[in-house]
């Protein structure tokens, strides 16, 4: 790991973002991505060593303007960035009769595209050197399993996963790109979902180990990141307290 | 206010929707309802009611009584 | 600040004091896992055949707290009674890592059931033993516990000549599934590693069997070529310690982007 080297986190204002930020500062100098400036400052304020780490702030949902903002970032600071975690998500439960255009498009967009627009930009020579060393994105087991009112989501992280693997088996050996894919765990995105004690109560039954906790991903995004995980690449992650794989309520 | 009985019809695919309608007894009337109701209710109205709340409510007239009375707070 | 906010490799106090029992102790995936675990101060319980094998490997083990078992592994049914006996005799187990198994590579017209079911004995029956030992009160720790089963690639994809392997390691995938389920409640978790190709004695010996042509395209289907079991090592530490208290009933395919492709 080169000390003078970046590690991007988006989606960095809130929860899963935000408990990933504090863990990797430990160890990592950071920027910091959101579109909350206030909520930014306080996540810097968590870390261990704020002043060590960059605060970059840009709302994903306008995508035209993205490779200019962050190259512009990137260049103004003279970064080098060796990591990058895709934290950023949106959520939006709607039966898919329900479903609008725009609503698709934002999710897509700031699920998927933005990860992708970000990784092509950090692999430029121009922008970023030979720099990046490791990729994280934050999937779902959505992206493995339907779920009703999430037709769209879960596409965002499939497309997600799909370009996860094939982008590690392109700039393999040099740099390593894997998936998380959490399960429900507690966070401002689900907190709506969960609050529905119908909801929570079926929940409960369904996962082995309960309801996660950001730190459970924040660990397993740290691991992949780390030399402890040379030989992983191309892989989807699974932290779902057993849930994927039980058939009994 | 004038069109949350039209936007709650539409979320419950009904041609309309009346005060007097129960809730409960709607086709479409699950969790996912509940969360598109809460969702259109807070980017409507600026109300943001809880998933317990709107389901406790019996009848149509009940939900919108209790986003006025919630708006006029 | 919770456990799990340190990593395993950077608070050596998340597995220390804890006792892990590792099959195939003496070679290749398995001894990388009981070096690391005693760098990690975990007490090492190392289990082979290979008595030697095992002798040899104490001096590469850090700390102290370890002890060995010279047991096959084949004699299935005394399993448990035999991870009893381990208990009494220094504390209760924490961890089980079964990084024992056999290589085949047999076509199918010469894969009689004498031969696949030796394959099958030591790598699934035996891991099944292991987990019904492990959830005996005499035997697990009262904080719960972490299993995890070596598999392989070939559990994911095939070759000619690897249906007995890929059988038997696939196999563990489902047992890992429904025993994760099964003991959530007693607060044990079963997990699997799914490696690529690994520099091991195992594979080795496979390899000198091959052309270069043929060592050479296996190198080139890995993106980050061969693996090292150092790093199938570092995926079991994770699982087994705090960082893995959220991970149940999954597969870590640890194999240089191989299944990717």
């Amino acid at each position: 790991m080169n000390s003078d080297a970046y590690t991007l986190i988006t989606g960095a204002s809130s929860g899963l973002g935000r408990q990933t930020a504090e863990h990797l500062s430990r160890s990592r100098r950071l920027i910091l991505h959101g579109r909350d400036p206030a909520r930014l400052i306080e996540t810097r304020d968590l870390c261990q060593n704020p002043d060590r780490h960059l605060l970059w702030n840009f709302d994903l949902r306008q995508g035209n303007e993205l490779e200019a903002s962050l190259t512009r970032f990137i260049d103004l600071n003279q970064l080098a960035i060796e990591g990058f975690v895709h934290s950023a998500g949106t959520l939006d439960i709607q039966p898919l009769r329900l479903v609008e255009r725009d609503s698709a498009h934002e999710i897509m967009e700031v699920n998927f595209m933005c990860a992708l627009h970000i990784l092509r930009l950090l692999v430029r020579r121009k922008v970023n050197g030979k720099h990046l060393r490791g990729v994280v994105f934050i999937s779902s087991t959505a992206s493995q399993f339907g779920a009703r009112g999430f037709s769209v989501y879960c596409a965002s992280k499939g497309a997600l996963d799909a370009f996860m693997r094939a982008a590690a088996v392109e700039l393999a050996p040099d740099i390593r790109v894997n998936s998380v894919l959490p399960g429900a765990i507690r966070t401002a995105m689900t907190e709506a979902m969960l609050d529905d004690v119908d909801v929570r109560t079926r929940m409960q039954s369904e996962y082995p180990l309960g309801i996660g906790e950001p730190a459970d991903i924040a660990a397993a995004v740290e691991f992949l990141l780390s030399d402890q995980a040379r030989w992983i690449t191309g892989q989807q992650f699974v932290v779902d307290g057993g849930r994927s794989v039980n058939i009994t309520t | 206010m004038e069109h949350i009985y039209a936007q709650l019809a539409e979320i419950l695919e009904l041609e309309q929707l009346t005060a007097d309608v129960v809730l409960a007894e709607c086709e479409y009337w699950d969790s996912l309802t509940v969360l598109s109701i809460i969702a259109m209710l807070g980017a409507s109205y600026g109300v943001h009611l809880t998933a317990t709340e709107v389901r406790g409510m019996t009848s149509a007239g009940d939900l919108v009584a209790a986003v006025q009375h919630r708006r006029e707070q | 600040m919770s456990a799990v906010s340190e990593t395993a490799f950077d608070n050596p106090l998340s597995l220390h004091a804890r006792r892990i029992l590792v099959t195939g102790a003496a070679s290749g995936i398995g001894r990388a896992t009981c070096t690391l675990l005693s760098q990690l101060r975990a007490r090492v319980v190392a289990v082979d055949v290979d008595e030697a094998g095992l002798e040899g490997l104490q001096k590469d083990l850090a700390g102290e707290g370890h002890a060995r078992s010279c047991f096959d592994l084949e004699d299935v049914e005394r399993i448990p009674t035999w991870m009893t006996e381990v208990a009494l005799a220094g504390g209760p187990i924490f961890g089980v890592v079964h990084a024992a198994g056999l290589p085949c590579v047999r076509p199918l017209r010469l894969l009689t059931p004498e031969v696949y079911r030796k394959v099958l004995l030591l790598n699934t029956e035996a891991a099944l033993a292991l987990a019904r030992g492990f959830q005996k009160k005499a035997v697990g720790d009262p904080r719960g516990g972490s299993i995890v089963f070596i598999s392989s690639v070939m559990a994911l994809v095939g070759a000619p000549g690897a249906a007995a392997y890929s059988l038997s390691k696939a196999a563990l995938h489902g047992l890992a599934r429904s025993l994760a389920v099964e003991l959530a409640p007693v607060k044990i978790r079963v997990n699997c590693i799914a490696p690529g190709f690994v520099r091991t004695p195992m594979f080795e010996r496979m390899a000198a069997q091959w052309d270069n042509v043929e060592l050479n395209r296996v190198e080139q289907a890995h993106p980050l070529g061969l693996g090292a079991p150092a790093d199938v090592a570092n995926g079991v530490v994770f699982l087994l310690a705090d960082t893995g208290r959220w991970i149940t009933g999954s597969v870590l395919t640890l194999d240089g982007g191989y299944s990717a492709q």
